[in-house]
């Protein structure tokens, strides 16, 4: 049906996709852990309550995640180039994607804290544990099945992300179907391009689920 | 200096919402001495629980004293808990304090012996894991995870996490509360072998009049006042405690 160099161009266009979208993710999670456990700790009712930082970040956290990604993708192309040194291809993409992301991951990464159970955290409280040892012995430990379920969502939205930055030559399977589907009107490219993408989130989301599955031991 | 464990001096709590304050805990007084069994019974809303919580050091009271002796080398230490920050709490919660609640608190994905060694692991000196396994009757359930264990065998891993790091004094937060009558017996049982090996004070807040039985001293609160204190002259056994 496609000739060996459209193939090979998918091929190595899902690769550029899964690249950026495997990439981005990484990092923003490193921008959006601390963060979202940032925002649980200084809540309220939180265990370090400190409403300046909180209203800071939770800001912060909703500026971004108010500016459309292809608008952000635009917008903050300056900062990609001084990282990065060109504005355009997969690794520049990664800039965008990472800052579109962590605010997102940030507010994923608080809903899965606080769905710790409460009883939980003050039994670690009354025992004298200290801050650190509550977030990483408990509500990191207490909400890993939710927060990899939660990774699964992130990587599936970050892959969607991706394939938007082919319309500003993003590279991977987006920036395939827009030269091929949209410009040349070649629609079985672009349709081959989607079932790549399906088959992406399908695949992630498998994994996703089944380990989350065998990390939750509270109903074995 | 009068030898004791914990000491109440016009212990007052009031909570502050929107534009309503209520008054938990009034102008409570008294003294926990070593070795001794203290049930605190009264209704719901009376202020048993701000108590409890205050004496773990996991509330301040807004007036009075709280003073801890704390037995070192060179003999005991009085500490005026109300004049200590954040972290100096925390350290006295680890130190010094062990907890039972209501509802277990277990951490879920933590199997029993698990949960018995994370409490172990935050204690200088903490017990054998293990051997408290055994003294709560549960040895062989250790790789469990609490939703296998029923709500009694629960309540013995928590009391197992408690006393995992030999704690000052044990405080108990409505230890039968969740519990049928036979298991509720099987806590108190227990709670009075720690008692006697440990030799630790128990305090443990009740609405069931039943615990009172078996206390040496029950306080008795009403409307947030500690309205008397009575010495158990005659403490039954526990084997003959009606439920």
């Amino acid at each position: 049906m496609f000739s060996n160099e459209i193939i090979s161009m998918l091929v190595e266009g899902t690769w550029v996709t899964l690249y950026m979208t495997l990439t981005s993710t990484f990092f923003a999670y490193i921008l959006g852990l601390p963060l979202g456990i940032t925002l649980v700790l200084t809540r309220k009712d939180g265990l370090r309550p400190n409403q300046f930082i909180y209203k800071i970040i939770d800001v912060v956290v909703n500026i971004v995640r108010s500016v459309p990604f292809l608008i952000l993708l635009i917008l903050i192309i300056p900062f990609t180039r001084a990282l990065v040194g060109k504005s355009y291809g997969p690794t520049a993409t990664i800039v965008p994607l990472t800052i579109a992301a962590a605010p997102f991951i940030a507010r994923l990464v608080e809903s899965s804290l606080l769905e710790v159970d409460q009883g939980v955290i003050e039994a670690a409280q009354s025992m004298g544990a200290s801050t650190w040892h509550i977030v990483w012995k408990v509500l990191l430990a207490e909400a890993r099945t939710s927060l990899i379920i939660n990774a699964t969502i992130a990587l599936a939205t970050i892959l969607g992300y991706s394939a938007m930055s082919g319309t500003v030559g993003g590279g991977g399977l987006g920036d395939i179907a827009i030269r091929y589907g949209y410009y040349r009107y070649e629609t079985d490219i672009m349709f081959a391009t989607v079932i790549l993408l399906i088959l992406l989130v399908q695949i992630m989301q498998y994994i996703g689920t089944k380990v989350a599955k065998k990390i939750d031991k509270r109903y074995r | 200096m009068e030898e004791y464990v914990l000491k109440g001096e016009g212990l007052r709590k009031v909570y502050y919402g929107e534009g309503v304050s209520v008054e938990a805990l009034k102008d409570a007084s008294f003294t926990i001495y070593p070795g001794e069994f203290v049930v605190v019974l009264g209704p719901s809303g009376s202020g048993k629980s701000t108590l409890l919580n205050m004496l773990g050091g996991m509330d301040q009271p807004s007036d009075g004293k709280l003073f801890y002796v704390r037995q070192t080398k060179n003999g005991p230490e009085e500490i005026e808990l109300t004049s200590l920050n954040a972290d100096k709490i925390s350290d006295y919660r680890r130190e010094a304090v062990g907890f039972v609640f209501q509802f277990f608190n277990l951490i879920p994905s933590l199997s029993a012996l698990e949960n018995v060694e994370l409490s172990a692991s935050m204690s200088e000196n903490p017990r054998d894991c293990r051997e408290m396994m055994r003294l709560v009757n549960l040895e062989g359930r250790e790789k469990h995870f609490p939703s296998q264990l029923s709500g009694g065998e629960q309540q013995r891993v928590s009391i197992a996490r408690a006393i995992v790091k030999r704690p000052k004094l044990l405080l108990c937060d409505e230890p039968t509360g969740a519990l049928d009558s036979r298991n509720s017996v099987e806590v108190v049982k227990l709670l009075v072998k720690v008692k006697e090996e440990m030799g630790c004070p128990i305090i443990a807040i009740t609405h069931n009049a039943a615990m009172a039985q078996v206390a040496d001293r029950v306080f008795y609160m009403k409307d947030g006042m500690l309205e008397k204190i009575v010495t158990n002259e005659h403490p039954i056994p526990v084997e003959e405690m009606v439920w």
